[in-house]
């Protein structure tokens, strides 16, 4: 049996869901949004080990009935009362029931993936500084609120700089010109992070448990995920991956403690490999040929445990 | 010793350099004079609130924090030099108080949650590990001390080596109370602070490791 925990409306869990029907894959779907009210958990802790059962108004599962949980909890907090919202706790990322993340946690069977494994990507450079150990390259980096040391980068490489988000939150990845010079007084209230741009494609590769599939994606656009909206083209077409970059790819992910993950490289034209960031929660429908879901297929029949 | 409250905050200019190789800061207030990393030799790393400015929108300041954090989080784990604590990414975005977060450690390394009845009838004592070393408050009952290694390794199980806790003192078995990842020392009379603070000076000047390095067969799973 499955456990799906998401938000049912949210295209990529209701995406998976749609495939686990199509595989006929015994699943029950837990609605994050409305856990405390429409949910319950019977719990007990032997060993350090949750025993107990999960039910809804009208399933209720073991957990040793579990072979697998999907957890994708991504939705941001819009469905908070204003009240809540206007108190002063704002909150850039959603939350997750303490409980139920205690026993995600701790649950034997895979969880794709337990909650605590979510976070380290809510620091790029965190993440960055783990990626370089995997064999990966990662661009020149500057995190700073100090407007004279991105100018001073700025001329170091070449006038080639992108800035994004330092954390999880997201953006959208921009090339710095001489226009932003103006808006650099802005840091003093908030860091930002600029890095060196890197030609060449982009790839984007989703590992699941021991398997991966790798996606290239040809585009103008420095950020390839708003290229409709800034009139680019985007190609995207299956990719194969040297031997040693996959293995690598398998060994970042298992090191992070992710059973699935989506991985941002580049592939320069010289042939070198940088690595951006690790998806903790990826959102691979994007990827995916809608008539050939490989990246869905396999995820559940890792929650399965069927055989690939 | 210097106090900043806010890396990120003018007057003072933090830039931190990273890339396939190599890893630097260049610090420095508005008002002149500079600082580079080797010049660093030890962090202790307290998580405050960070200030917000007047007149900002909830998401704007809720914006700041998120990148402010994961500044702050990646630049101390860039730092060659003895931190204390080096969070894991969980515990540094995500602090939970909840004893039922914590209930599935707590057994792994042979400790005992606390009952809600034991909780009523029992006195509790602050506790802190600091590296190897347990301090208890002072007044604790030298029984306690049965259970300072599985409280050092549950330290060591999340890479922390500054770790407050609280024990309910049960006539069965020493019972954890409170888990505080961040902790506070309020709960510890003056001589136990001093203890504690000398202790922390220690790791922190000394050439020993302040920071077990935790990998992925440590963490939760």
């Amino acid at each position: 049996m499955v456990l799906v925990c998401g938000d049912p409306y949210e295209p990529v869990t209701a995406f998976l869901c749609s495939r686990l029907e199509v595989l006929k894959i015994d699943y029950r779907r837990l609605d994050l949004r409305a856990f405390r009210r429409g949910a319950d958990l019977e719990l007990n802790w032997v060993g350090g080990r949750p025993c107990g059962s999960i039910s809804a108004s009208d399933w209720r599962i073991e957990f040793e009935e579990l072979t697998g949980v999907y957890f994708r909890n991504v939705e941001l907090n819009e469905s908070k009362e204003e009240g809540e919202k206007a108190d002063g706790k704002g909150e850039a990322y959603p939350e997750t029931d303490v409980r139920l993340a205690a026993v995600l946690n701790n649950l034997p069977c895979n969880v794709l993936n337990r909650p605590a494994a979510t976070y380290s990507n809510r620091s790029k450079p965190y993440q960055a500084l783990l990626i370089r150990r995997f064999g990966f390259k990662i661009p020149k980096t500057l995190v700073t609120n100090d407007p004279e040391a991105v100018a001073s980068f700025f001329v170091e490489c070449d006038e080639q700089l992108i800035f994004k988000s330092i954390s999880g939150v997201r953006s959208t990845v921009r090339r710095m010109t001489r226009q932003d010079f103006g808006r650099l007084e802005l840091l003093e209230n908030c860091p930002a992070q600029f890095q060196e741009y890197v030609a060449g494609d982009n790839i984007r590769v989703h590992v699941v448990g021991e398997r991966w599939f790798a996606v290239r994606i040809q585009c103008e656009a420095v950020d390839y995920r708003y290229a409709g909206e800034e009139g680019y083209a985007l190609t995207m077409v299956p990719a194969v991956l040297p031997g040693d970059i996959a293995a690598n790819c398998i060994r970042l992910s298992r090191e992070l403690g992710l059973a699935l993950s989506g991985i941002d490289l580049k592939e320069t034209p010289s042939g070198e490999y940088y690595c951006f960031e690790v998806n903790t929660s990826p959102a691979f429908l994007f990827y995916e040929s809608p008539a050939r879901p490989v990246i869905a297929d396999a995820l559940a029949e890792f929650l399965a445990q069927r055989e690939a | 010793m210097r106090a900043i409250q806010d890396l990120y905050r003018s007057p003072s200019r933090i830039s931190w350099r990273l890339d396939s190789d190599t890893s630097s800061t260049r610090f420095r207030l508005k008002t002149g004079g500079a600082s580079f990393e080797a010049e660093i030799s030890a962090v202790f790393v307290r998580k405050s609130s960070f200030v917000h400015q007047e007149g900002w929108a909830l998401d704007e300041a809720t914006y700041v924090q998120a990148e402010k954090e994961a500044a702050l989080l990646g630049w101390i784990w860039g730092l060659p030099c003895p931190v204390i604590n080096r969070y894991p990414p969980e515990l540094w975005f995500e602090p939970v108080e909840s004893l039922e977060f914590w209930r599935g450690r707590i057994e792994r390394f042979d400790l005992e949650l606390v009952s809600t009845r034991s909780e009523q009838a029992a006195p509790s004592y602050a506790v802190v590990v600091i590296g190897s070393r347990v301090v208890w408050d002072q007044g604790a009952p030298s029984r306690l001390d049965s259970i300072n290694d599985s409280l050092v390794r549950f330290a060591e199980s999340l890479g922390l080596s500054y770790l407050e806790f609280r024990i309910t003192d049960s006539m069965r078995k020493p019972q954890v109370a409170a888990v505080e990842p961040f902790p506070k020392n309020d709960g510890f009379c003056l001589s136990s602070r001093r203890e504690i603070i000398n202790e922390l000076i220690g790791c922190l000047t000394s050439s020993k490791s302040a920071g077990p390095v935790r990998n992925a067969s440590d963490s939760w799973f």
